[in-house]
């Protein structure tokens, strides 16, 4: 009966796998960039009685719009130089995420990474953080590559990232456009970290390496847009069933938070629920919301899966 | 850290000892982060005013992996604020010194009236927590300069990471093609100089262990292109910026 149900749940989704509220977009620290540290003037020479020859790069950056600035500073020939830096966190990402229980036992994990209009960059990489060793890119329906190695690499640890960045020769994941990929686990969804960034990291040189306090504005990769997905976790196919209803109980909060359910009402009935214990009536439910887009497929996925 | 001194030949009324202090003993060097200062502090005991004292910094050869560079060197000699005075009612004298760029050791040497300290104390230029790039059967430590520096792989735990995960990623694509990693950074951080080795010239960055050089030169595109995107992927370098530093994709400059 579960199982009919859950497969039944899954065929559903599976047409339209993506339906829901609002999701919130990925976060951003929105780190201010202005201007560098003081640099102090270094010897770059001697002159011929042997006293140095100082060489002050007088760096600063000059904000250019759009996310762009102009790091620029006095080269060692006495002329300004001008390094183009874009910062990686000019996107606005929305992750959108479903899970489907195969015949197999494993689970299909999708997900659809839309670049809203409102991004001033092409999508440059999306990775999600795993909490399974036990996952593989589904690179041949996905519209982004998985770097190979991932494919390859039998030992990843736990808590490692799974990145996926826009294949060569594709048109470019632009601002409205979206992409899609997919990973496949026998673990079944949790809560998992993402992140986004936009645009190419490279950086054109200008044959000349800029003060070191020009390259300290950079931001880290920390710094992307930062939100959360559902994907594989290994912790919760050792759980009980028990803990399942508590780690979803617990974490309602946060998918009302994250948009993933409607309202305080709407949670509030799940939570209720929960703990009362009365599960086949909030699977029930979840398929309804779902359908009144009053919750998110990343809602029913864990619903579905975390109380079986 | 401290030594006492006692001047010789001194009247008995002028007879006393002198003790010289740094605090911190560490810092970091200049235009490699905060923390560039120290006080130096000479004391009189008993109290003794009036005093002149006159503060000196020397460095020492081949420290900070900076070998056989030209010593002694203005270009490398930090800045005493103020570098001589007199001891106040207290009978002391105090000092801001301002480490130069180079990462290295120093002895900090004071005069009282002409007599040195005997036992000069030592500070200490480092760019604190960074570690060698160990051997790794999936990339290769090239650009040493004999005699000048022969450790140019120091790095923050982040960066060795990245390096070797990348390079781990690159062999599972194209095996038997290791990476070579050109300078890092020196075992003491700060500025790394020019192959010449004369405390001038070199690199703008590579201070602080967070920037790697590599030159893919002679390898395909498609082997560029991969090692490329792995720098940058977040499960593998994990690096927040790629500089194409000639615009010959020949040298690049990974910064963590």
């Amino acid at each position: 009966m579960l199982t009919a149900f859950t497969l039944a749940l899954c065929c559903a989704l599976s047409w339209q796998p993506l339906q829901g509220g609002e999701r919130l977009p990925l976060q951003k620290k929105n780190i201010k960039i202005g201007q560098p540290a003081p640099y102090a003037p270094e010897a770059e020479g001697y002159d011929k009685k042997g006293n140095p020859i100082y060489w002050d790069p007088k760096p600063h950056v000059v904000p250019l719009g759009d996310g762009k600035y102009a790091f620029k500073w006095t080269g060692h020939n006495g002329r300004e130089l001008t390094l183009l830096y874009q910062r990686p966190d000019a996107v606005d990402v929305v992750v959108a995420a479903s899970a489907l229980h195969l015949p197999g036992g494993s689970f299909r994990y999708e997900y659809q990474v839309r670049n809203l209009k409102s991004s001033e960059l092409d999508l440059g990489g999306f990775a999600v953080r795993l909490l399974s060793r036990r996952a593989d890119a589904l690179s041949d329906t996905s519209t982004m590559a998985v770097n190979p190695w991932r494919l390859l690499k039998q030992d990843f640890q736990e808590g490692a990232w799974i990145s996926f960045h826009p294949r060569r020769g594709q048109t470019p994941i632009g601002p409205g456009r979206e992409a899609s990929l997919a990973l496949v686990s026998p673990d079944p969804p949790a809560i998992v970290e993402c992140q986004a960034y936009g645009g190419d990291l490279t950086i054109k040189g200008v044959g000349e390496e800029s003060p070191t306090v020009l390259e300290d504005l950079y931001l880290r990769p920390d710094a992307w847009p930062h939100g959360y997905t559902i994907g594989p976790d290994e912790r919760i196919s050792k759980m009980s069933a028990k803990t399942r209803l508590e780690y979803l109980t617990e974490h309602l909060p946060q998918m009302l938070q994250l948009g993933w359910i409607e309202d305080k009402p709407t949670m509030q009935w799940y939570k209720d629920n929960l703990q009362a214990g009365k599960t086949v009536e909030v699977r029930t439910r979840a398929q309804k919301d779902f359908e009144r887009k009053l919750i998110t497929s990343e809602v029913v996925a864990l619903v579905s899966y975390l109380l079986q | 850290m401290s030594r006492d001194i006692t001047p010789g030949d001194q009247h008995p009324a002028d007879v006393f000892t002198f003790t010289v202090n740094i605090s911190p003993s560490t810092v970091a060097p200049m235009n490699a982060g905060s923390g560039n200062t120290t006080t130096v502090t000479v004391q009189t005991n008993p109290f003794v005013s009036g005093k002149t004292v006159t503060l000196q910094d020397v460095r020492l050869a081949n420290t900070g992996g900076h070998l056989n560079h030209p010593l002694p060197n203005s270009n490398v000699s930090g800045t005493f604020s103020p570098s001589s005075g007199t001891t106040d009612s207290q009978g002391k004298f105090q000092s801001t010194y301002t480490a130069k760029e180079f990462g290295g050791e120093y002895q900090i040497r004071a005069t009282i009236e002409g007599t040195p300290v005997t036992g000069p104390v030592t500070l200490i230029a480092l760019v604190a927590g960074l570690q060698m790039l160990g051997a790794g059967a999936n990339y290769s430590h090239v650009g040493t300069i004999p005699g000048i520096h022969e450790q140019n792989w120091f790095g923050t735990s982040t960066t060795l990471n990245g390096l070797v995960a990348t390079a781990d990623a690159f062999a599972s694509q194209y095996p038997g093609t290791p990476v070579p990693y050109n300078d890092i950074s020196l075992p003491w951080g700060g500025k790394f100089d020019g192959n010449a080795g004369n405390w001038t010239g070199g690199h703008d960055q590579h201070r602080v262990g967070r920037n790697a050089d590599t030159n893919p030169c002679g390898w395909s595109q498609d082997r560029k292109d991969a090692l490329w995107t792995f720098f940058g992927n977040r499960d593998v370098g994990n690096a927040s910026g790629r500089l194409d530093e000639c615009g010959t994709n020949n040298c690049w400059h990974i910064t963590w």
